[in-house]
């Protein structure tokens, strides 16, 4: 088969999940008609990879190869699920063209898209993770027809870290499935998740968000070299970043219009990011906690609502974790390993592990600006929050957090650490520490979204930073071959918020956003 | 991504990036008497993108004509030949044990602790549906590397040395478990 042919078959793989998340969009009510698919191509797609994911770990662990017919069958299903909802739900703008200011932008965005199209296509399998972990047990699904318990769930294969969870081993094992097994093709399948997660973004903020914040944000996290390298490295750190941060666009719509529609994606999204990695489901607890928290200011239906949402989210996961527990695989992240290890103990594991992700954070050759920048639109939003005369503590603190992250990433600018600890680290440590905490107080004296977005990563980034001095891997090796990636989720999460943050804080803070009745928005309820 | 060119240092990027927001708000300020700070953000970001778009895409295009000059053959095993393994060692090993079997991996504990590492791991894929076990003894088949099963109190039959072109330390024995 010729790569053409096989390229052919990925688009028609993928053709076939947009299928299937039409009809999950439509039962949750995204769209009713055909004509309001067109402004939910993206969400629909990204709607259908979620589905599929966390049903194909489902349906593997209930014993089935989800050989082409099955995965077929199982995209028909999902499909047919549209049938049960488009009850004249979704309301709001029909889909309108692009006017002539966002043609430059759009082309922007499809260039660099284009270019990692191509980049996937011809891309070898380099990455470690891919070939240690995830591509390896995408090809068990595949050779061993399913979740086999002598090679999946058998501690001899213990390297693939069997604990984590199947959604991107299934993705690449469907894509294989069509293509045959080739270990280039994954990236493609993988770059899809890229394309999707742009169309929901444009989807989901463009009745709400002016073309300048949409195309802005857009742009910077398209453009980021971050997010490309890792889009054709065929991790699944890309993925949990896509779900990730379509979670907190989400999340953000239901706090702010309270839309059913939207607090259905949330849990869809939330199920899928649990479904990708183990540190998907920290991440999506710490989401919940914080929305439960900020809607029970308002309202307890609400709060009940969001509870019973991400209950939903939960089960998805449940299957899977007694599959590895009744097969006694060995935990990649156990808690008795982590107490009874010696991190701690080594108590410059935390100021190093600090200094190396947020040196990641703000590393401006992963990044460019788009993390400080995001940073600053939070930093906006808060203030206008703020009355006149706290304003000043959180212009100051930002400044000062801004400017020791961005020094920060020039001292460590790698994802290890490149020296022994040295008194000038110290420094750095505290003024990162300190800047960070002023910041973090000030925002969270707004008590607004600005603060439910910086509260939600910075408990993100203390997990990931938490596992780091805990990890019983070596510290050293452990921290340098995977900081640079995990840091996507929440710089993902935080960089996909900060038009919505932008939008709200030009209307001044607490206003509606422009449109609140898509996405079945009930405006009233504000 | 294959190729890691890094066109910019990090403080390349960021004077690039930081002159390129300094000219767009003094453009946007020409224009207009006042200026929000969203809308100061938005203008940053795009300003941020378009400085560095050039070198940017040109590090995915360089990516681009790296890998599309790898065979298919070299680019499935890119990552586990980068890591100190022969490949193909392990393909004339998948030769000999018929794919319905049971094999157990025993490595030589002086040798090299990543490599064997990598060995193991690529084994273990490339060897399915072959399924390997945990026990030299329960297996039908076993797999050395580093050292013979005979050095290594292994007992086998018909053991055979798979040689690298590439060096004798990557040299691994296959043969039938007694």
């Amino acid at each position: 088969m010729t790569t053409a042919s096989k390229v052919l078959l990925i688009v028609v793989a993928n053709g076939c999940l947009f299928v299937a998340g039409a009809g999950v969009a439509r039962a949750l009510g995204a769209w009713s008609r055909p004509a309001e698919l067109r402004r939910m191509l993206g969400v629909s797609f990204i709607a259908g990879v979620a589905a599929y994911g966390v049903a194909a770990q489902l349906l593997y662990v209930l014993g089935f190869s989800l050989r082409l017919w099955q995965a077929l069958l199982v995209c028909g299903i999902l499909a047919a699920t549209g049938f049960l909802g488009g009850s004249g739900s979704a309301q709001g703008t029909p889909s309108r063209p692009f006017s002539r200011l966002e043609i430059l932008p759009a082309a922007l965005a499809a260039l660099m898209l284009l270019l990692l199209a191509l980049d996937s296509i011809f891309q070898p399998l380099a990455s470690w993770d891919a070939w240690t972990q995830w591509t390896a047990k995408a090809r068990a699904l595949v050779v061993v027809n399913g979740l086999d318990p002598n090679v999946l769930g058998s501690v001899v294969y213990s390297d693939w870290h069997l604990d984590y969870p199947l959604l991107v081993p299934a993705l690449e094992a469907y894509g294989f499935r069509f293509a045959g097994i080739d270990y280039r093709i994954v990236h493609f399948q993988q770059w899809f998740l890229l394309l999707g997660f742009a169309l929901a973004f444009i989807d989901l903020l463009r009745p709400r968000v002016r073309p300048l914040f949409m195309w802005a944000g857009l742009l910077a996290i398209l453009w980021a070299p971050k997010v490309g390298s890792e889009t054709i490295a065929a991790n699944a750190d890309l993925a949990l970043a896509v779900f990730a941060g379509l979670t907190g666009i989400t999340a953000f719509i239901w706090i702010t219009e309270s839309s059913r529609v939207s607090l259905g994606l949330c849990a869809l999204f939330a199920a899928a990011t649990m479904a990708t990695k183990i540190e998907g489901a920290y991440l999506i607890v710490i989401v919940l906690a914080f929305t439960m928290v900020y809607v029970a200011r308002r309202s307890r239906r609400l709060m009940w609502a969001t509870a019973v949402a991400g209950a939903i989210a939960f089960v998805g996961i449940v299957p899977w974790r007694i599959w590895v527990a009744i097969h006694h695989l060995p935990a990649t992240y156990s808690v008795s390993a982590a107490l009874d290890g010696p991190g701690l103990h080594e108590h410059s594991r935390g100021p190093i592990s600090t200094l190396v992700v947020f040196g990641q954070l703000f590393s401006p050759r992963a990044w460019l600006l788009l993390v400080p920048l995001s940073f600053v639109a939070a930093a906006a939003l808060a203030r206008a929050g703020l009355p006149y005369r706290r304003r000043r503590l959180l212009i100051v603190a930002a400044a000062m957090f801004l400017t020791v992250g961005t020094v920060n990433s020039l001292l460590i600018p790698g994802p290890s650490f490149p020296h022994s600890w040295r008194a000038s680290d110290s420094l750095l440590f505290v003024l990162l520490f300190v800047t960070g905490a002023l910041c973090l107080i000030a925002v969270a004296r707004s008590r607004g979204l600005a603060a439910w977005t910086i509260g939600a990563v910075t408990a993100m980034t203390g997990t990931f930073i938490m596992m780091y001095v805990l990890t019983p891997y070596p510290f050293t090796w452990h921290l340098g071959t995977s900081s640079a990636r995990v840091i996507l989720g929440p710089a993902l999460f935080l960089a996909a918020l900060a038009p919505l943050m932008l939008e709200r804080a030009a209307a001044g803070g607490g206003t509606p956003l422009v449109t609140a009745t898509t996405l079945g928005g009930d405006p009233g309820s504000r | 991504m294959f190729t890691n060119p890094h066109p910019l240092t990090a403080a390349e990027v960021l004077a690039l990036c930081g002159g390129a927001v300094m000219v767009a708000v003094l453009v946007l300020l020409l224009r207009r008497r006042s200026l929000s700070l969203p809308t100061l953000v938005a203008a940053s970001l795009l300003a941020s993108v378009l400085v560095s778009a050039p070198f940017t895409a040109w590090a995915f295009v360089s990516d681009v004509r790296a890998a599309r000059d790898l065979s298919p053959f070299d680019a499935a095993r890119v990552g586990a030949e980068s890591n100190g393994i022969d490949t193909t060692v392990i393909d004339r090993i998948a030769r000999r044990i018929p794919e319905q079997a049971r094999y157990a991996i025993v490595l030589a504990p002086g040798a090299d602790p990543d490599i064997t590492s990598v060995f193991r791991i690529w084994a273990l894929t490339v060897l399915l549906p072959r399924v390997a076990v945990a026990d030299a003894r329960k297996a039908e088949w076993v797999v050395t590397f580093g050292a013979s099963p005979a050095r290594l109190g292994v007992s086998a039959s018909g053991v055979r040395r798979v040689r690298s072109n590439r060096s004798r330390r990557l040299d691994a024995w296959v043969g039938v478990a007694r």
